[in-house]
């Protein structure tokens, strides 16, 4: 693939989409879940209120199994996300970036993440 | 619960001194400006996530939730999802690029993305509002749980959190803060899960609570010897059997029937004269006018206290609220889940004093990894606070009486055989509701005197003040927001406490997250198309809610459509789509407004850090 110039409309919309492509999708998983307890409470309470473990069914997945699947998503998006930016420097044109400047932080023992 | 309870209250001491003293400690390590406000971006993932986490559970989340489960059951355990999962919404669209963006506050963000100082002063003008309104449910838990401790009036736990926090935010700052607020999300996890864990081998394990609770033949206990208890405004009796009651003072009182569908069949207003028996019948309602004592007799059952059917299973008393008939049964609580839980994802991602502390990292990838491990440590605070609740309810349904299940984390230890361990265990949940109260109160101030000094101060009336001038503003503002904010903690004890905080929560997911969404996302958003959305979705919802809270306090008259009650009481699934909508129209018809550079904003929005654009916008 050839590299783009850092300033480059093409640069722009390629991290752009990727990004919200990745935030739209994990998001969809997520407010899929969301939307789908309270309609299975309301168009099937008979399964959602089966009893599980002492709990009920829908009990359990707000009171426990939620979290972990929260936990997961997160995850899943943080992984790729840096995965993604890895990939996006690497598209970029050297020579378009700008001069190294100096830091801004006047701690300098706090390095920007290293890019691979 | 008469006189100073003596082992809970040393142990909300040790808590205060703990915080006072390692704001004392952290001072030394601030110097700067940069230092004061943020940290100096040193504060690494775990302790920013831990300071996030222990900022971020207020009040709300360490009593509150505890005490709707058990007043309302099973539709409450929404809010801990909310509260946390919130947070999944802020890390997929915000927490990356507002980090990288370089803004230290949404108003920084506000100006830098529009080119525009009035979309400083707006934003400005919404945080101080969220702000506040947050503080407030914060000072009225303080100020409840130190006259259960202490037997003291009102006023005395409002002004001595408030002042204990305002000067630990003058003498450290952020940096003081981050540190003492990772170490109370800590104190908070252990306060709300290790009592837990006791309270289980000695009553039972939470699923055996919650079977308990939810049995049908798990009917209310017969109250044994005549009691009275303090009612607040509008506070209620339910009879769950035939009941005689005696008001200790004069008292006006809204008698309300019922027919044999659970639906309003009358509402009718009464005198009720001091020291005067009333009778009543099972399933009627009562709601004073006025905070009053009232006496209930001996050998009526404990009043509020919901049907286990109710209770255990979805769409009960909490979201059947403004169900008016069989009619609207079926689907007013539906579209009261769903409002709800619009609220909590998005307000989250607009709360002032939490997307203040993304800038504490230093960049855009250690940003989500602490919202990462944010989600993570919610996750696990947030499974407990419904065991509280489930527990209460079989253990102190005394509670029910007169509403104060708000107190179920504070007073369910003190039910172990041992008074000395029931002692100790509710000095540790009530060191953990300080902790509670104090970390969101100073996050809340910080974001407010932050907001003074670096937005009104520092950029508008004097944009060439030196970091030393600033630091000054910084403290007098603190000074300031302290005292404000336990004037209107002291004007709102009759208030409930998650009529306030979804206020918060209502007003930042209509205004703050269409905002910060819009403006990373679509770079057509322009400033007239940022201010309509902000200023109409604001309104809807500060509007809505306000007119709800007239209504609770008999100021306004309800509407008859229960569609339309739900929709003002949790008006977020309206005005947040009305605040995007407004947007998008607005700005496609002002698109001579768009900045000229705007490809080089979105780029500095959504480019890796590595690449070498960010401009941090405090320098010392």
């Amino acid at each position: 693939m050839s590299k783009m110039d850092l300033h480059s409309e093409e640069f722009l919309r390629t991290i752009m989409r990727r990004q919200l492509r990745l935030s739209i999708g994990i998001a969809s998983v997520f407010v899929l879940i969301i939307v789908a307890v309270p309609l299975l409470n309301k168009f099937a309470p008979d399964a959602m209120n089966t009893p599980f473990m002492g709990f009920t069914v829908s009990w359990f997945i707000l009171g426990f199994a939620i979290f972990p699947i929260l936990i997961a998503l997160a995850w899943t998006f943080v992984r790729r996300s840096n995965a993604f930016e890895d990939e996006a420097v690497g598209m970029v044109d050297a020579s378009t970036l700008p001069v190294a400047h100096e830091t801004t932080d006047e701690s300098p023992a706090i390095a920007p993440a290293p890019a691979h | 619960m008469t006189g100073v309870e003596i082992i809970p209250l040393m142990f909300v001491v040790g808590i205060v001194l703990a915080t006072v003293g390692l704001g004392i400690y952290a001072t030394r390590l601030s110097r700067t400006t940069s230092d004061f406000y943020v940290a100096g971006r040193g504060v690494n993932a775990f302790w920013n996530s831990s300071a996030i986490s222990g900022e971020y559970l207020s009040a709300a989340s360490f009593m509150g939730i505890a005490g709707m489960v058990m007043k309302s059951g099973y539709d409450v355990l929404w809010y801990a999802v909310g509260y946390a999962a919130g947070y999944v919404f802020l890390l997929l669209f915000i927490a990356g690029p507002l980090r990288r963006f370089g803004a230290y506050t949404i108003p920084d963000f506000a100006e830098g993305r529009f080119d525009s100082k009035n979309m400083r002063k707006l934003a400005v003008g919404f945080a101080l509002t969220i702000s506040f309104f947050y503080m407030m449910p914060q000072m009225k838990g303080a100020g409840i749980t130190l006259a259960q401790l202490l037997g003291s009036p009102y006023w005395v736990g409002v002004v001595v959190v408030g002042t204990v926090i305002t000067l630990n935010v003058i003498l450290g700052g952020m940096k003081g803060v981050t540190f003492v607020q990772a170490f109370q999300y800590w104190v908070k996890m252990f306060a709300i899960a290790v009592p837990m864990f006791i309270l289980m081998t000695v009553f039972g394990p939470y699923n055996a609570q919650v079977a308990k609770g939810g049995n049908p033949d798990n009917h209310p206990q017969i109250i044994k010897e005549s009691t009275v208890y303090k009612y607040p405004q509008a506070g209620e009796i339910k009879f769950t059997s035939e009941g005689t009651i005696v008001p200790q003072a004069a008292v006006a009182a809204k008698h309300i029937t019922y027919n044999a569908d659970g639906f309003v069949a009358s509402k009718e207003k009464l005198a009720l004269e001091a020291s005067k028996s009333y009778t009543f019948p099972k399933g009627d309602k009562l709601v004073f006018a006025n905070p009053v004592k009232v006496e209930l007799k001996a050998g009526m059952t404990v009043p509020n206290f919901p049907k286990s059917e109710a209770w255990l299973k979805p769409f009960g008393p909490f979201t059947s609220k403004y169900v008016t008939g069989a009619a609207d049964k079926p689907w007013v609580p539906l579209l009261y889940t769903y409002s709800l839980v619009v609220a909590l994802l998005c307000g989250t991602a607009g709360l002032p004093h939490i997307l203040v502390r993304f800038y504490t990292n230093p960049d855009g990838r250690e940003a989500k990894k602490t919202t990462l491990l944010v989600i993570g440590l919610l996750s696990l605070f947030y499974v407990f606070p419904a065991m509280w609740g489930s527990m209460g309810r079989n253990l102190i349904p005394s509670l029910y009486s007169n509403g104060g299940t708000d107190l179920v984390t504070i007073l369910l230890p003190t039910k172990l055989a041992s008074p000395l361990w029931g002692q100790i265990l509710s000095g540790v949940t009530s060191a953990g509701a300080f902790a509670a109260f104090m970390t969101t109160f100073s996050g809340l101030l910080i974001s407010v005197s932050g907001g003074f000094a670096h937005d009104i101060y520092g950029r508008m009336l004097r944009p060439n003040a030196t970091p030393e001038k600033r630091l000054m503003a910084f403290k007098v503002a603190a000074v300031g927001g302290g005292a404000l904010a336990m004037g209107l903690g002291l004007l709102v004890q009759n208030f409930d406490i998650n009529m306030l905080v979804g206020w918060a929560f209502a007003i930042g997911a209509s205004t703050y997250f269409p905002l910060l969404l819009m403006g990373a996302w679509w770079r057509r958003l322009t400033s007239a198309g940022a201010v309509a959305g902000m200023v109409g979705g604001g309104a809807g919802a500060i509007g809505s809610v306000v007119y709800t809270m007239l209504v609770d306090k008999g100021l306004a008259t309800a509407f008859a459509n229960g569609y339309l009650n739900t929709l003002l009481a949790q008006p977020a699934i309206w005005t947040v789509p009305l605040a995007l909508t407004l947007m998008v129209v607005v700005s496609l018809a002002t698109q001579g407004l768009v900045p000229a550079d705007i490809r080089l904003k979105m780029l500095k929005l959504h480019a890796p850090e590595s690449l070498g654009l960010k401009a941090d916008y405090i320098k010392d």
